[in-house]
């Protein structure tokens, strides 16, 4: 091919390709900014506009509810205690019945598991029925206060990457309190500025983390990572402090959700979900482990260089 | 009057909508493949 061939063919991809990637360029930005600020997109686009679409983070209720002080703050990692205590009531009843009904509403000792839940986005098989003893376990509540770590592949790949962590505790939450008659509560979500290759290295970072009150910190890795190990030491008195969930099918709907579920429940001193199992479902005799150690108190092991002291113990069940 | 229309007005309104086409792809379609790529590619020369 000659020179002036190439010098035309050279000036034509110049003339078209310039403008092509200016456009295509211009339209990427675009979505990087979308993308980047999708909450305040979708909240301006229902406020001002009229739009109906759903907000990340803000569950769709209907606009006749007022005064509710929730204004959406994703970027300050800040420790938002959510709690979840009240079951779901879609009826705001204005008008004064004359004939008041209790409907539906469960006695505050919670004696029987909650209905099976329905807002959970893969699928979960329903808890197995219990002999009588664990069953009275099962209705002792029990609220886990959670911190969640996320490392920076979940924080880059997730603009809402606090909603996200949101949603999974408490989809894992539901499903722990069918299972098991505990509550998670969120009490803050952080960013940790490393990536975890591995949970060696996670449970290292998570080491550093402080606690901030909470029971058990969770981290959530970003990396698709097969560990069998997924929880700090426990021992036969105590849970681990800490515990580290990697994501699996970045097409799920919930990627952290089964993994969440055997950080908390391996901190716990037992792994009822299986790996691959479809539905996640518990195993009988795991979940018999777990209720029986439900009470046990979360704390950190005890390096014992010499003999145990009383202080020493007076001192963790202070902290708890 | 011509002239401003002509090289300021159209052109911002083609490129702006351009780019407001992309803001909108972007927040409705946030897991889709072209959100995706370019989150991706930012990431590369973002590091």
């Amino acid at each position: 091919m000659s020179a002036t061939r190439l010098k035309s063919l050279g000036k034509l991809a110049v003339l078209i390709g310039l403008p092509v990637a200016f456009v295509v360029g211009l339209f990427g930005a675009g979505v990087y900014v979308g993308h980047g600020h999708r909450t305040t997109i979708l909240s301006f686009e229902r406020d001002w506009l009229g739009l109906d679409v759903k907000v990340p983070g803000e569950p769709s209720k209907p606009p006749s509810d007022t005064a509710k002080p929730e204004p959406p703050k994703p970027e300050p990692p800040k420790p938002e205690p959510t709690a979840t205590p009240e079951p779901a009531k879609p009826e705001p009843t204005t008008t004064p019945d004359p004939t008041p009904k209790p409907v539906e509403a469960p006695p505050k000792p919670v004696e029987t598991p909650p209905p099976p839940a329905a807002g959970l986005p893969v699928a979960v098989a329903e808890p197995a029925p219990l002999p009588p003893e664990l069953q009275a376990r099962l209705g002792e509540p029990l609220k886990l206060r959670v911190k969640v770590v996320v490392d920076e592949e979940v924080f880059d790949r997730r603009s809402d990457w606090i909603d996200y962590a949101e949603r999974h505790v408490r989809w894992a939450s539901q499903v722990l309190l069918r299972e098991l008659g505990v509550e998670l509560e969120l009490r803050g979500v952080v960013a940790w500025p490393t990536a975890w290759s591995s949970g060696q290295v996670a449970f290292a970072d998570l080491e550093r983390v402080g606690s901030d009150g909470a029971d058990l910190v969770l981290g959530l890795g970003g990396r698709n990572i097969r560990t069998p190990v997924q929880a700090g030491p426990t021992t036969a008195t105590h849970h681990a402090t800490a515990a580290i969930a990697f994501s699996s099918d970045p097409t799920s709907p919930a990627p952290h959700l089964r993994s969440l579920l055997r950080a908390v429940t391996q901190a716990m001193g037992s792994d009822p979900v299986a790996a691959d199992a479809d539905p996640i479902a518990f195993s009988a005799e795991e979940r018999r482990i777990l209720l029986e150690r439900k009470h046990l108190p979360f704390t950190a092991e005890v390096v014992e260089d010499a003999p145990p002291q009383p202080a020493d113990e007076a001192a963790l069940q202070g902290e708890n | 009057m011509a002239w401003f229309i002509g090289w300021v007005g159209v052109p911002s309104l083609v490129f702006g909508g351009i780019f407001g086409g992309g803001v909108l792809v972007g927040a409705h379609y946030p897991d889709g493949w072209i959100a995706w790529a370019v989150t991706g590619l930012a990431g590369l020369l973002g590091g």
